[in-house]
């Protein structure tokens, strides 16, 4: 279980990247969503010992993360959003590696480990290839193969699957999702579906705070019944945005399909439709925008 | 366009924290060289040549922030990922280009003119006498400027932009930028060009060669100054011709082409958008395993990481990406090729010849060679090795791993210290095959062990330093800019300029690390072991705050850094800490006891200060009437071990003034010895301990003629170790005791006086003791320039058994008592009051000449030379007793001895410096056998030295050395006929025209010389060897001959070299005295040229030669000034059918001298068959300012 209390942190250029996060996490997935900017990597770094906090707490199974992130670390697996790789260096040994230095002693549990990570993220015939001249898509894919090296009781993902077809984005996420079973893992990403689909525990941060915490389903129970749909021709679009509480808006053949959040129908030809969680994620971030950021 | 371009340029680069180090930097260089670098003392400190020299040499420094600065402009895009959004701008390449460049351009001629300008304000910050200063004019600082500096910055800049555009990648560009000022000075290294400070003598069409390639152009300085004087090096400029503007033309063009070519790469490479070439997959393995797809499972990781596998995996990774890196490779081959090319050009090239490739001699070359590189490799490989996780982007996945800081910190550590070791092996190779090549067999290979140790850990300890400040540097150029800095700092000469003497505050200094072929490293190491502990103990410290500091993720700060520190050490941590403190701080007690209680510690100052308060108060008793030592007799126990004598002696003086003497002045040369002195009937005056001063009163004065015995001894003791240079004189092996080092001296000594000019002025010293000037005979002055009285010498030595004692005199018993070897030696005729005694393990070569006993006592190893040292002993005998007078002595011993770098002559003994000819190598016909000119010199300073003496005023030396020198050449042209003396004649040639370009003192005519070694070797051999040709040895011989019959014995008048020039012209032709009074009396040199040589066949088949000849006589009135005149003398012309070097008598075809009235003639020379070469002067009599161009190869035109 991973505890987080009052955790703040203001950057030199007096940017506040968190502010006051308090968050507790369960054993399964936790999915982070926000919008760019929010203090996701922020967090994840904190996290994962790369950065500290100016104040607050993090405690994971009993232990204090922030006096301790030799212990944290070697029950870690990160994946970042963004790394690089050494110029010629091949993934397996670039893996193996990594591999020593997050603990495995043996080196037969480490060859196996490292092989069956490599087919699991279908690298293996790539193995003998500097990583440096891998795609975006592949490179993403050895990152994830290292973040699960060992033995990992926190998995902190960071847009794993940016820059991944929509095969690999899915053997991922039954990955992740086996994996989740037992370990806590943070996936910090803006593809809402994701979240939805394999979460059972989510939070939306924006501007440093957490704005929203819950299980998806309880989140968009709260938006039950107050979600209404209409199609409008795009240069009624400002009007409307103007009027009501827009949650969001899509092309659809040449004409905008509006969301709209109100508890009663705007209009007669608005036409209620099921909450989602992208439109808890909106309406969460339109709440923000009228209200004053108060950290 | 353009100039916004530019301007953006501008705005970005100045606020880069490179660009203000880099500026910070320079302008305190500057400042430093100006205020304290010692510039050349011959002319003014703000002269034309001072300037260019400080220009010049700052551009090869500005190498590094060139580099820097640039590899970070040329490569912003590709690191900001900025390249495609550049690329695709709609600015045109060349513009982008050409602002880019301009720019940098601009910025580091900014940097560098600052730099410039600050020299000047250092020059305000100078102490020495305004005099010194000479004008401020501009044109010195602008010339410079315009003809070094800025081709030199656009150079590095060209080679780096070329760099970064083919390669984007940032080491290989920096490092190329480095690398000009690698091939630089390793090309200078092999070529022997004299920027690296060898004052051997360089033939022309080399020097050119190398004027012509320096791409610094450096050399080209040296090329054209190198016989100007100090009043013209004050106001002259580099002339814009010749092979300096050649090697300009060529480098800008070099430049030139670069920037195309990298401009023309650039554009057609715009768009594929800097990603190199994606490498082919590797060939595809059917491998069975592929199908065993094993399902992912999670490792058990938790019972921890294991610091070693971290560590070897970690050291592996870092190690293999660097040991096979091509940049790396090549500095293993440019280290061994600076190292060979130090060996090869060293070893035969040295003072005394080519040696014997032992292995310590080679040693030094080896240090040498890896000088240069082994700092540039740790600073820039710290910083590589600190970086490289960040500039790859790889480290937020290793931040993360539980890896300790401790195994990632040790394994960059191993890292380091691997490429440390690879680089003294791959030296150490060439040390072995260069000895393996020569058939060398003493093959030492445990002293190549000390390469690692003398070498190695100092540059490690430095690495480690490197390693910290780019830890704490949040910026790797900043790192690199303050690691080279910091290394500089202590690994130059810019640390005492700092005041920074002490071994214990330079960081890795050890102190001096001197071999001796007889001695080993010796005593010596001690104190280089107890600092390499100490620096060890202290790199530890600084390895622990490296990995405790070690950074861990993004945006840490110091502080956050250091608040985690005892969290990284944890409780062993802490405690090795606290142990290790502990350690360094008593280490350091405990050398600090040794340097600076034990022994004293003498810093410059102290040094200087101690000369100041001598002859402040000293010098009033300069003028006290002094009796002679007529009586020495000595016991001496050495104890080679405990580095330390016991000397228990007594004096026999005697009156030999007009008047009675009052008091007696005793001074011990070393006041560091303890001294007692017993003398009857008299009284301390006065005693200065720190001085080695004792003033007696004689209660009785002394009468003319009277005698008293002066008691004393002599304790002299080494303990512990000093921060500096050690005692040397008695060691463990080759123990060598100078008189006048070790026993008590009578009167004032001027030679402790300080003889620096401007630490004079500055101390208001006034006037120090002058030589008395020639011609002397007049009343007063007389008496200072009386000889010395003869002595007898009588000594008993003990020393260790197994070890020799050599002294002069004959031995007249030898015998051992209590563990100890005994020997009695006494003189049997008086001989002069210089002596020397040596106590080794020698081994004994003997010989004989009539009934004269020669010994010599040497290393056992060094046995190549004997028979030379011993035939050259024997000839000299024959040829100086033949012609001068009997030897005198019954025996002639020649003694090796470490360290000093000299033979001195002693009354039938020769104490011979293991450097001077023991281990020289002339198996080739073709080399000089320095070896027997020096025993020959040495030899004849048993006649013109110690049988004839010369009066201590102006001219001394001529009478000596240049004659001593002049008679052991006649020995060698005894030995080895003419050819020999052409060679050296030469040689000895270039050596003067060199020295007096350098002489701070201002030449002076030779019969006036006072101790310049150009003038009384170098001009004194030209000079000889002319006069011979002149008017034959006999006479000369004669000439001496006679001057020995005179002046032998006469205590009162002894020989001045007017009395040698006196008896020279009698034996010489009248119509030859304005000649010799040229040679001796004046400064005369000429400038003999063939300007232009056409040959024509004539119709009936014979060979017409027109010549175009300079020969500029210049009499100079003062060291600056000069008038030409005519020659005044017929010079030869002659015309040759082979290489004249070479040629036989029927080989020269015309042979003829010429006069010449003018400065500019026409010479035509008709010969019988083609010719080859012409030469003005062939016999080289006339001391002419370039040999070089007096020989022209002759082509025939028809």
């Amino acid at each position: 279980m991973l505890m987080i209390k009052s955790l703040n942190k203001t950057y030199g250029n007096g940017v506040k990247a968190l502010c006051n996060i308090d968050l507790t996490i369960q054993k399964g997935m936790f999915g982070l969503l926000g919008p760019n900017g929010a203090g996701k990597s922020s967090l994840m770094r904190t996290l994962a010992s790369l950065q500290t906090p100016d104040s607050g707490s993090i405690e994971f199974n009993g232990v204090d993360v922030l006096a301790q992130p030799q212990l944290l670390r070697q029950q870690l697996g990160y994946l970042p959003q963004e790394f690089g790789v050494y110029a010629k260096t091949s993934a397996l040994k670039l893996l193996d590696y990594l591999a020593v230095l997050k603990g495995i002693n043996n080196k037969s549990q480490r060859e196996a480990q490292v092989i069956a990570l490599l087919h699991q993220t279908n690298l293996y015939q790539h193995r003998h290839n500097d990583v440096a001249t891998f795609s975006g898509g592949m490179r993403q894919r050895f990152g994830i193969a290292q973040a699960l090296l060992g033995d990992p009781k926190l998995i902190i993902v960071d847009e794993p699957t940016a820059g991944l077809d929509p095969l690999e984005r899915n053997r991922f996420n039954n990955l992740l999702c086996e994996i989740g079973e037992n370990v806590v893992v943070i996936l910090s990403t803006h593809i809402v579906d994701d979240v939805q689909s394999l979460c059972p525990d989510m939070a939306i941060l924006a501007q440093g705070q957490i704005q929203q915490q819950g299980s998806p389903a309880t989140l968009v129970a709260n938006l039950k019944n107050r979600v209404w749909l209409k199609s409008i021709s795009s240069a009624d679009l400002p009007q409307y945005q103007q009027n009501f509480n827009v949650l969001s808006t899509q092309l659809f053949s040449g004409k905008v399909n509006i969301h709209v959040l109100a508890d009663n129908p705007p209009d007669n030809d608005f036409t209620q439709v099921n909450a989602s969680l992208e439109d808890v994620y909106f309406s969460t971030l339109n709440a923000l925008s009228i209200e004053e950021a108060t950290c | 366009m353009l100039s916004q371009l530019l301007k953006f340029e501008f705005y970005y680069q100045i606020r880069q924290r490179v660009f203000i180090v880099a500026l910070v930097m320079f302008a305190l260089m500057g400042i430093g060289y100006g205020a304290k670098v010692a510039v050349n003392p011959t002319s003014f400190v703000n002269s034309a040549y001072n300037l260019t020299y400080a220009v010049a040499n700052l551009s090869l420094l500005a190498t590094f922030f060139v580099a820097l600065l640039c590899g970070n402009a040329a490569l912003r895009d590709t690191d900001a990922k900025m390249t495609e959004l550049v690329g695709a701008a709609p600015v045109s390449p060349l513009k982008l280009h050409t602002s880019r460049f301009l720019s940098y351009i601009s910025l580091s001629t900014t940097i560098f003119v600052l730099g410039i300008l600050c020299i000047a304000v250092g020059f305000l910050f100078r102490d020495g006498p305004a005099s010194e200063m000479g004008p401020f004019v501009l044109s010195y600082y602008l010339w410079p400027l315009l003809t070094f500096a800025l081709p030199n910055i656009l150079l590095v800049s060209a080679v780096v932009y070329f760099t970064a555009t083919v390669t984007r990648s940032q080491s290989l560009t920096f490092l190329s930028g480095v690398l000009v000022l690698v091939l630089y000075l390793v090309g200078s290294l092999v070529f022997d060009s004299p920027t690296m400070g060898r004052s051997a003598q360089v033939s022309e069409a080399k020097m050119t060669l190398i004027a012509l390639l320096d791409p610094y152009a450096i050399a080209n300085l040296f090329h054209q100054a190198a016989d100007w004087t100090g009043a013209e090096k004050n106001t002259r400029l580099m002339a814009f011709s010749g092979t300096f503007m050649l090697n300009r033309l060529l480098w800008l063009g070099f430049s030139g082409l670069l920037l195309f070519l990298s401009y023309h790469f650039s554009v057609t490479r715009r768009f594929a958008s800097g990603k190199r070439k994606v490498k082919k997959n590797a060939p595809e393995v059917k491998e069975k395993e592929q199908g065993i797809k094993q399902p992912y499972r999670p490792v058990d990781s938790s019972q921890g990481v294991s610091l070693w596998l971290c560590f070897w995996h970690d050291f592996k990774l870092q190690s293999q990406a660097i040991i096979k890196s091509s940049p790396f490779l090549s500095l293993l081959l440019l280290t061994a090729v600076l190292v060979a090319s130090q060996i090869i050009n060293q070893i035969s090239n040295g003072p005394i010849g080519p040696l014997f490739p032992h292995t310590g001699i080679l040693l030094g070359f080896i240090f040498r060679g890896l000088a240069i590189f082994g700092p540039l490799v740790v600073i820039y490989y710290a910083a590589e090795l600190v970086w490289r996780d960040r500039d790859s982007r790889l480290a937020p996945l290793i931040d993360a791993t539980p890896a300790t800081n401790l195994s990632l910190f040790l394994a960059k550590s191993a890292t380091l210290a691997l490429m440390i070791v690879l680089l003294g092996t791959v030296s150490n190779l060439v040390g072995m095959i260069y000895q393996l090549s020569r058939g060398f067999e003493q093959f030492d290979g445990m002293l190549y062990l000390y390469t690692y140790y003398l070498f190695g850990l100092p540059l490690f300890q430095l690495g480690m330093l490197c390693l910290f400040i780019q830890n704490l540097s949040n910026n790797k150029y900043l790192g690199l800019l303050i690691s080279a800095a910091v290394v500089a700092i202590f690994t130059t000469d810019a640390a005492a300029i700092l005041g920074l003497e002490h071994n214990l505050m330079l960081f890795a200094g050890t102190g001096p690390k001197i071999h001796s072929q007889l001695n080993g490293f010796g005593h010596l190491m001690t104190a280089v072991n107890w600092f390499s502990l100490y620096w060890s103990i202290a790199t530890v410290i600084l390895m622990m705050l490296s990995y405790g500091l070690w950074q861990r993720g993004t945006a840490q700060s110091i502080g956050e850094r250091i608040k985690r520190l005892p969290m990284v050490w944890g409780k062993g941590g802490q405690q090795a800490l606290v142990g290790a403190v502990i350690l360094l701080i008593s280490t350091g007690s405990y050398i600090f006891y040794n340097t600076n209680v034990v022994n004293a510690f003498v810093t410059e100052t102290d040094r200087l200060d101690w000369q100041q308060d001598y002859e402040q108060q000293i010098r009033p008793f300069s003028s006290l009437p002094m009796p002679q030592i007529t009586d020495i007799h000595l016991a001496v126990d050495i104890f080679p071990h405990q580095r330390s004598s016991h000397i228990k002696g007594h004096y026999w003086l005697e009156n030999q003034t007009d008047k009675p003497i009052e008091q007696l002045l005793l001074t011990i040369p070393d006041a560091r010895v303890k001294v007692t002195f017993k003398i009857a009937g008299v009284t301390l005056a006065k005693a200065n301990e720190r001085l080695g001063t004792h003033l007696f009163d004689l209660n009785d004065p002394m009468a003319v003629g009277g005698r008293i015995k002066v008691d004393y001894t002599l304790n002299h003791a080494n303990q512990g170790f000093k921060n500096t240079a050690d005692d040397v004189s008695v060691v463990d092996n080759g123990s060598f005791l100078h008189n006048s080092d070790t026993l008590p001296y009578l009167g004032y000594n001027s030679g402790n006086e300080i003889s620096n000019s401007t630490e004079r002025q500055k101390r208001e010293l006034g006037l120090g003791s002058q030589i008395p000037k020639l011609p002397v005979y007049n009343n007063e002055s007389t008496r200072s320039v009386h000889g010395e009285s003869l002595i007898n010498y009588e000594v008993v030595a003990s020393t260790i058994a197994g070890q020799t004692v050599i002294t002069p005199g004959k031995l007249l018993k030898q015998w051992h008592e209590g563990g100890r070897a005994y020997f009695h030696y006494r003189t049997s005729q008086p001989i002069r009051n210089t002596f020397g005694l040596v106590s080794g393990k020698y081994e004994r070569y003997q010989d004989q000449y009539n009934e004269v006993e020669i010994n010599i006592y040497h290393d056992p190893r060094h046995h190549y030379n004997l028979k030379r040292i011993a035939n050259a002993a024997k000839v000299s005998l024959a040829y100086f007793e033949k012609n001068f007078s009997p030897y005198g002595h019954q025996q002639l011993q020649f003694v090796e001895i470490p360290y000093r770098g000299f033979a001195r002559a002693y009354p039938g003994m020769v104490a011979f410096s293991e450097k001077a000819g023991f281990i020289g190598d002339y198996s080739n016909p073709d080399t000089l056998d320095m070896v027997s000119q020096i025993t020959a010199h040495e030899v004849a300073h048993q006649w013109f030295g110690h049988q004839l003496d010369a009066a201590l005023v102006e001219g001394q030396n001529l009478v000596i050395e240049s004659v001593a020198e002049y008679a052991s050449l006649m020995v060698m042209k005894k030995m080895y006929g003419e050819s020999f003396i052409k060679q050296f004649k030469r040689t000895a040639m270039a050596d003067y025209l060199n020295g007096r370009s350098g002489d701070t003192l201002g030449e002076v005519p030779l019969h006036k010389l006072i101790n310049q070694r150009y003038l009384r070797y170098k001009k004194g051999a030209v000079v000889f060897l002319s006069l011979t040709e002149l008017m034959g040895e006999a006479n000369i011989n004669q000439a001496l001959a006679n001057l020995m019959a005179e002046k032998v014995g006469d205590r009162q008048n002894p020989a001045t070299s007017l009395d040698l020039i006196r008896h020279i012209k009698q034996m010489a032709q009248p119509a030859h005295y304005a000649q010799i009074d040229d040679w001796f009396k004046s400064v005369v040199i000429f400038n003999n040229k063939i300007e232009r040589a056409v040959v024509n066949k004539l119709p009936d088949g014979r060979f017409k030669i027109t010549l175009n000849v300079t020969t500029e006589k210049r009499r100079y009135s003062s060291p600056s000034t000069f008038e030409v005149e005519p020659a005044g003398r017929p010079i030869t012309i002659a015309v040759y059918e082979a290489l004249p070097r070479y040629a036989t008598a029927q080989e020269v075809l015309h042979s003829q001298p010429y006069e010449f009235d003018k400065n500019q003639s026409t010479v035509e020379i008709i010969v019988d068959s083609e010719p080859a070469f012409v030469v003005i002067d062939p016999q080289i009599m006339t001391i002419d300012r370039n040999l070089g161009d007096n020989q022209v190869e002759l082509m025939a035109a028809e």
